[in-house]
């Protein structure tokens, strides 16, 4: 019984494990790593040929799991709790599956199992490998002996029930009205933090990201042209310094709801990040997203009220001039960093170089010149992998290693501000990113990551400013993808170009990927109840009127196919000459008797024919004879035997 | 006691067991459909789905559930017409003997011009007989044969036919039922230790009063022929040599006057202790009389007499025994 599974369904096997795999990222390991553990037993059950385990033993199992899942997410209702049951549910499944009765219900678990996982991403690719999955497992609902006897057959019919079914599934979701409203957001905690950044930044917390490709965001622009090197999308100020470490503080700076802008500059498709932070272009002032809600401070920083656990769709617009900052705000972000840690002879020195920089100049902007200026002709250089050092402070960094990230500069920068009493922050966010000029859009990856610093101008207004463009201009110029190859790969200038323009075929074939997802997901979060509206308004049609004229289209479907369907044996030619004849004798009532032969039936037909119709006797006697010929002589041609009855057809027509 | 019956079913010869049944009984009732257990299961998953859909405002789980909506409209389709096109042509039961295996022949016909009809489980509701039948090809026929014994003689109605299907995804069950007017005889078993009754010809000829064309006994040894005499048995002109020489001539056998079988009815039912025993020795030794082609004559109360010389007599004969009762005697 063991061998069941591995012998008769090793796709429907196959096609779950997979599924389950998907899931890695999503769940947490001692969900997924049991369910893995109970293929495994399975698999151990088949090779040794040992006893699989009763249906009470899993029965037990599965509801232990559902304690263990309830204690540990104190609910059921999020997408965790129930992927983490899914998967050890279905692998409790495939244990103790021996009997082919259970294949049905194997399958709809693997239904669950696939779909779950766009719970958790809209991504194409995804949907692009459980297509197979899907289309596996709806085989398996085909009998058996079926698809064992001939596969062939049946993926051909299943082939055109797919068909049937995508123009049927897209008018509904055209066309059934739905909302979108988000009613049961549960926040699960074991995502918070997994991806992006904290609330603090400590030298070599972002450069930890310069690995990571995930994607953050994709951003489409409309009006306004941007260079690579103005893209700066800041997420988050931070405004509290200790050493060369910046924590954010929580602010009361009048958070109010952003006004969905009425005149949309740019698009944002952010990837769920599990924090509420929203990401901004410089200059923003207003931003909106259907289904959340975000707000903005009076320093335009941009917040969801919720923790961001699916992709946003976010629409953007450009503003004017800011408002100058308020006095509260400039004398929270002026207090100097605490040097204490450091030796005299080390506070001397930083004090000397505060003193060096503010002699020079008198403005705050010629202050942000001068410390660039510092930067650039010192010796720093930049690095890509700096490695944690939380513990490093402000002098060991300007005087000593004179290497690091881009954190390390923001900071040392912006408390270089501090100790010249100018206001200033560091702020965190991301910076360029990769243009698809085939999507026309902008992917920004975790790796584009950035910091930089914000300081108070001479006319109390927020000004941006990127100690990193002194130290490694091309980081900024070309972008971090860019530079990072062109450092690390050590790149011909030929080949700069190639990357530059995207001319090689891989790149070309990533983009296209990426411009198709982009639009994909757009499309799916685009496609909301005000959108819906909009199509079937653009139809003359309400939503109440959408929903009757899918169910008049089913039912029109219904009957089609019951109508169109020929059913009957095709009667050969014979038996339609047949009819003909007799149709004609009936007018005389002289049909043909069951026992009577052709031309015995003929015999009586001119004997008993009235006398005027007398005439018609020799046609008659033609049509017979065809009739005879069709039906006793089997070489007959298909075409032959259609002229003869075209024309036993004419002469009864006649008659 | 009902004197003429035997009379009544000797003259009257009507045999209900035919090849082809009336076109009365072959009338198709429509399909039914119903989503079957798993069907249920699976229009729950969608629900649920549509439910995740809302919750979460995923529009593509929205679009999952749709196309898996898509499926189960289309599925319900499929299984309606899987089974609306296929009828049943044939449907017949031999008559058998008790305790013996006896057939059901169900042969099925795919009215579709273009679809096959797949997984067609047919169903005798009263025997409880299943069986599937995997494919049925466009316009074409499937015969299947399955056996089945029933304990008790007598005659029975052919059992309801189900046909059904869960085909393709066994999200639905299909299902029409028929009932075909048509009876089956279950003959009494052949069963008796006792010697039949033997009689010779003149014995029976003095005794029942009956010409020798009347006992023509059924021996195959052929002797020669001879010219017909109206005192000659009809049945035996051969007619082949009437066509040849335009002259009636009979054949003549070896006369096997020994082995003529005689059983008085009322006699042989007056001594009996236990029916259902004499009913069984009554059939084996009918049934052996067919079988070895020996006359078997039967005197009904009345001083009628029934000669059994052909199939169709021995089988009406088998026929009332099947059900006789203690009433007919009363």
């Amino acid at each position: 019984m063991s061998r069941l599974l591995f012998k008769d369904y090793l796709g429907l096997a196959i096609c779950i494990f997979t599924s389950t795999l998907l899931l890695f990222p999503d769940v947490p390991i001692w969900c997924f790593s049991l369910g893995i553990l109970f293929w495994l037993w399975r698999l151990f059950c088949h090779v040794f040929d040992f006893t699989i385990p009763s249906r009470k033993i899993t029965g037990f199992l599965s509801f232990l799991a559902l304690a263990v899942i309830l204690m540990d997410f104190r609910t059921l209702m999020g997408k965790e709790p129930a992927a983490s049951f899914i998967i050890i549910l279905s692998g409790l499944k495939a244990l103790e599956f021996s009997d082919d009765t259970e294949k049905d219900f194997l399958v709809l678990l693997g239904f669950f199992l696939i779909s779950s996982k766009f719970l958790f991403s809209y991504d194409l690719m995804y949907l692009i490998l459980s297509l197979p999955i899907y289309a596996i497992l709806t085989m398996n609902l085909f009998p058996h002996e079926w698809l064992k006897g001939s596969r062939s057959a049946a993926l051909k019919y299943l082939g055109k029930v797919i068909l049937l079914a995508i123009p049927m599934a897209a008018t509904m979701f055209i066309m059934l009205p739905r909302i979108t409203k988000t009613l049961l957001e549960i926040p699960s905690n074991s995502r918070y933090g997994s991806s992006g950044f904290s609330d603090t930044v400590s030298p070599g917390s972002i450069s930890r990201l310069s690995q990571n490709n995930e994607v953050v965001m994709r951003v489409e622009l409309f009006h306004n042209r941007f260079n690579l090197s103005e893209l700066y999308f800041s997420g988050l100020a931070l405004e509290k310094a200790n050493q060369m470490n910046w924590t954010a503080l929580r602010n009361e700076d009048g958070f109010t709801l952003s006004e969905a802008p009425s005149e949309v500059d740019y698009h944002v498709v952010l990837e769920p990040h599990y924090k509420n932070q929203a990401f901004s272009l410089k200059g923003t002032d207003s931003m909106g997203a259907e289904g959340l809600r975000i707000y903005r401070d009076s320093n335009y920083n941009f917040k969801f009220d919720t923790y961001l656990e699916k992709k946003a769709f976010i629409q953007a617009s450009l503003g004017g001039a800011r408002p100058k900052v308020s006095e509260a705000i400039i004398n929270r972000n002026l207090p100097e960093p605490e040097l204490s840690t450091l030796t005299s002879e080390q506070q001397t020195q930083l004090h000397d170089l505060v003193k060096k920089i503010t002699d020079s100049s008198r403005t705050p902007e010629q202050v942000s010149k001068a410390i660039l200026n510092y930067f650039g002709s010192n010796r720093f250089t930049y690095t890509l992998n700096p490695g944690e050092q939380p513990q490093l402070n402000l002098y060991d960094f300007l005087f000593k290693y004179k290497t690091g990230y881009c954190e390390h500069y923001a900071a040392a920068m912006a408390q270089l501000f501090r100790l010249s009493k100018i206001p200033a922050r560091v702020i965190v966010g991301y910076h360029g990113g990769e243009f698809n000029p085939l999507g026309n859009f902008w992917t920004i990856r975790q790796k584009d990551a950035h910091a930089w610093v914000e300081f108070i101008n001479s006319q109390n207004r927020w000004v941006p400013v990127d100690p990193v463009t002194v130290v490694a201009p091309q980081r900024i110029e070309l972008g971090f993808n860019m530079y990072n190859s062109i450092v690390n790969e050590l790149l011909t200038e030929e080949e700069i170009k190639n990357k530059l323009n995207g001319t090689d075929t891989f790149s070309r074939l990533s983009m296209w990927f990426d411009s198709v997802n982009y639009r994909w997901s757009t499309f799916l979060l685009e496609y909301d109840f005000d959108k819906q509206k909009d199509i079937l308004r653009r139809f003359n049609l309400s939503l109440g009127n959408a929903l009757i004229l899918v169910l008049v289209l089913l039912f029109t479907v219904s009957v089609l196919i019951n109508l169109f369907q020929r059913r009957g044996i095709k009667k050969n030619f014979s038996e339609l000459c047949f009819e003909e004849i007799n149709k004609w004798a009936t007018k005389f009532d002289l049909q043909k008797k069951e026992t009577e032969g052709p031309v015995t039936w003929l015999q009586r037909i001119a004997n008993a024919l009235p006398e005027r119709s007398k005439p018609f006797l020799p046609d008659l006697e033609k049509a017979f004879s065809l009739w005879i010929n069709l039906a006793y002589k089997p070489t007959l041609t298909p075409a032959d035997s259609k002229k003869s009855l075209n024309e036993i057809r004419k002469i009864m027509k006649r008659g | 006691m009902e004197r003429s019956w035997l009379k009544k079913y000797l003259t009257a010869l009507k045999f209900p067991s035919k090849w082809t049944p009336d076109l009365k009984a072959k009338i198709q009732k429509r399909p039914f459909i119903i989503p079957s257990r798993f069907g249920f299961y699976f229009g729950s998953g969608i629900l649920v789905l549509l439910a995740l859909a809302y919750t979460y405002a995923n529009q593509l789980i929205y679009l999952i559930a749709f196309f898996y909506a898509s499926i189960l409209f289309i599925a319900m389709h499929l299984t309606n017409n899987n089974i609306k096109s296929v009828e049943v042509s044939e449907y017949f039961i031999r008559n058998f003997f008790q305790d013996e295996l006896g057939s059901v022949k169900v042969t099925l016909q795919n009215n579709h011009s273009k679809y096959y009809a797949r997984f067609i489980q047919i169903e005798i509701v009263d025997f409880d007989l299943k069986t599937t039948v995997a494919e049925i090809p466009p316009n074409s026929f499937k015969t299947v044969e399955l056996s089945f014994n029933q304990k008790n003689r007598g005659r029975y109605n052919y059992s309801k036919i189900a046909l059904s299907s869960k085909f393709p995804f066994n999200l639905f069950y299909s299902w029409k039922r028929l009932s075909w007017g048509e009876t089956f005889y279950v003959y009494p078993a052949r069963e008796g230790t006792q010697e039949p009754p033997y009689s010779s010809e003149d014995e029976l000829s003095k005794k029942l009063d009956l010409t020798s064309a009347q006992l023509d006994s059924k021996s195959d040894n052929f002797l020669g022929h001879k010219e017909y005499t109206p005192y000659d048995n009809y049945r035996r002109i051969d007619w082949k040599v009437f066509a040849r020489k335009n002259k009636l001539f009979v054949k003549t056998f070896e006369t096997e006057s020994s082995r003529i079988c005689f059983v008085d009815f009322l006699e042989f039912f007056k001594s009996m202790p236990d029916l259902e025993k004499r009913i069984k020795q009554l059939t084996k030794w009918i049934f052996e009389a067919q079988k070895w082609n020996t006359l078997f004559v039967i005197r009904s109360e009345n001083d009628e007499v029934a000669i059994l010389d052909d199939r169709k007599k021995f089988e009406t004969v088998f026929e009332k025994l099947s059900t006789l009762s203690t009433k007919d005697f009363t």
